[in-house]
């Protein structure tokens, strides 16, 4: 039996690098310029060499946080098309009903957590806020870098529009990061002080039969039930009835 | 005492009077020529009495005239009194005025320049309350006129110069409010051009907040220059209200106004709000509900998220602390 799994590929390792480094350059830039009358903000921009490079700085690392979003997009949607890659982040009833289940348990009125698949419901929100927020930010971005362009198209209420849009976007953003995405990644008890799957690669077995046991169990033509009554002791969890059962083995996109 | 020596004292008590007169008695001597119409140059003695210099003597400033008859009189250095601020002359403005354009140039050779006496006169100062001062604010756009004429005739029409000439608004802003009275620094001052932004906020303060607001308002307010300030889309001398047709902010007048910084401004740019406030619902509705969907959506996430999280924290400890107690 193995000990760990691979979960991510080299490729995702690669892509979280990049998201990781642009968007924190992004968010020190960016809200540096939204809360510029804060002497933080103003010792910074200073430091960094003025405004105008502070805003060289935010726009070319905006250009790489698009090309990477741009990248994924067009990865995901080949991998599905073409090499029939299952989307493991879509969002279903099951997650809802997780997610309601939590709650519970997290009240005390359930006894274990939910189960989940490759991504539990956390990540799946967390994924897809940062992604449909990443492309909001990418696409008001370019209205503000270019508003001459953009008002040949649109009217001008665009340009305030999107600085309100790209601001407070970049403030969901960051909050979903700072709240869920770091306390999910290094405070949870369960990872402190860091998951370090997405940096290696791989997840230990232990890991995975509690956190993601329906993936462990498809990984190992097992089942919940069947993995539950054989290793209790690595199964926290109460065997709910799903919608739906594993689906057909994934493969990594 | 005999009477020899009582004329002796009478004859000394006389010419010391003439030599060291009192400066009352002094300042009457000097009416007895310059108190005459006619001559040059005429004090009224009772408008001079009534000025801010009215108590001192003459000599205090035409220090080089020590009798009579007196030769050519020098100009009077006001600055003797004012710029180290002897017997509690005010010195901020002398040594502000040091430092202005106007002293700058003039140091430099230029003779027209003004000095002191151009704005303020010389025997008839009084404080710029007064109505009777040169430097009363009815006066001061007509008293700048004298060496910036075109400025004048630009500025009595604007909306600026219309408050204060016609309708005698004290709010209504004269020259010394931009350029700033004795510091007139240059106008291609950098410093200057962005103190002006306050100084137009002072009166105009919510434009100054939804300004600051704008790319245009932060940029300038972190030291940069080359943005549009208030008089690069509002006019400067010849600004008008927004609503006059002629203003450079009308329908007919904004694009030229935009391709100023922004050549290739179309109809559309100018829709652009420079002092957008996304919570008035009745001018900017676009704007109003893209802030409140944007706020409901970051409350939305951080009750959501928060909650979440803080929950599972609150469970973790929970079981952390039951498998401690098991053990």
């Amino acid at each position: 039996m193995k000990t760990r799994y691979r979960r991510f590929s080299t490729a995702r390792i690669i892509e979280h690098w990049l998201q990781l480094i642009t968007f924190s350059v992004l968010v020190v830039t960016g809200l540096s310029q939204k809360f510029y009358t804060l002497g933080l903000a103003q010792w910074f921009i200073m430091h960094l060499g003025g405004i105008d490079m502070v805003r060289l700085v935010h726009r070319g690392t905006g250009i790489l946080f698009s090309l990477a979003v741009a990248l994924h997009i067009g990865a995901a949607a080949v991998g599905i098309v073409y090499k029939r890659w299952q989307p493991s982040l879509i969002i279903t009833k099951d997650d809802i009903a997780n997610a309601i289940h939590n709650v519970k348990y997290y009240l005390g009125s359930e006894n274990y957590p939910a189960m989940s698949g490759k991504y539990n419901y956390t990540q799946k929100f967390e994924y897809w806020g940062i992604l449909t927020g990443g492309l909001l930010m990418v696409a008001t971005g370019a209205v503000l870098w270019q508003p001459l362009i953009a008002t040949r198209f649109v009217t001008g209420e665009i340009i305030p529009a999107s600085k309100v849009l790209h601001t407070n976007e970049a403030l969901v953003v960051f909050l979903i990061i700072a709240v869920w995405h770091i306390y999910n990644a290094i405070f949870s008890p369960g990872v402190f002080p860091l998951n370090t799957s997405i940096f290696t690669g791989y997840l230990s077995r232990e890991r995975m039969a509690h956190e993601h046991l329906l993936e462990l169990a498809r990984i190992e033509h097992s089942t919940p039930e069947e993995m539950r009554m054989l290793h209790p002791e690595e199964c926290p969890f109460e065997v709910m009835p799903r919608s739906e059962g594993p689906a057909d083995p994934p493969k990594d996109p | 005492m005999n009477h020899s020596l009582m004329k002796h004292l009478t004859l000394l008590f006389l010419l010391s009077c003439f030599l060291f007169p009192s400066p009352a008695a002094a300042k009457d001597s000097c009416y007895d020529c310059h108190g005459q119409k006619g001559m040059k140059p005429y004090v009224d003695k009772t408008a001079f009495e009534q000025s801010a210099h009215g108590h001192l003597a003459c000599t205090k400033c035409h220090f080089d005239v020590s009798g009579y008859p007196h030769g050519k009189v020098s100009k009077v250095n006001c600055g003797a009194c004012h710029f180290i601020g002897t017997e509690g002359a005010p010195k901020e403005q002398a040594q502000q005025y040091k430092l202005s354009v106007h002293n700058r140039v003039t140091a430099v050779g230029n003779a027209t320049l003004p000095t002191c006496q151009t704005c303020h006169g010389s025997h008839y100062i009084y404080p710029s309350a007064d109505t009777r001062s040169s430097t009363n604010r009815q006066k001061i756009p007509a008293l700048c006129s004298q060496c910036h004429p075109q400025e004048f005739e630009v500025y009595k029409n604007s909306i600026h110069g219309k408050q204060l000439l016609e309708d005698n608004n004290p709010a209504a802003p004269t020259c010394f409010q931009c350029h700033m009275e004795h510091m007139t620094p240059p106008t291609a001052s950098n410093a200057w051009q962005l103190s002006l932004i306050k100084q137009c906020g002072n009166c105009h303060s919510e434009e100054l907040k939804t300004y600051r607001k704008s790319y245009h308002g932060k940029v300038t307010e972190l030291g940069y220059v080359t943005v549009a300030k208030c008089a690069d889309c509002h006019g400067a001398h010849d600004i008008l209200a927004i609503n006059d047709p002629d203003s450079t902010l009308s329908q007919k007048n904004i694009l030229k106004t935009c391709q100023k910084c922004h050549p290739a401004a179309t109809p559309g740019f100018t829709k652009f709000y420079a002092h957008a406030e996304e919570k008035d619902r009745a001018k900017y509705p676009v704007l109003y509900y893209t802030f409140l969907f944007m706020t409901i959506l970051l409350l939305g996430t951080f009750a959501f998220f928060f909650t979440h999280t803080f929950l599972w924290a609150y469970r973790s400890l929970k079981e952390r602390m039951n498998k401690k107690g098991g053990e």
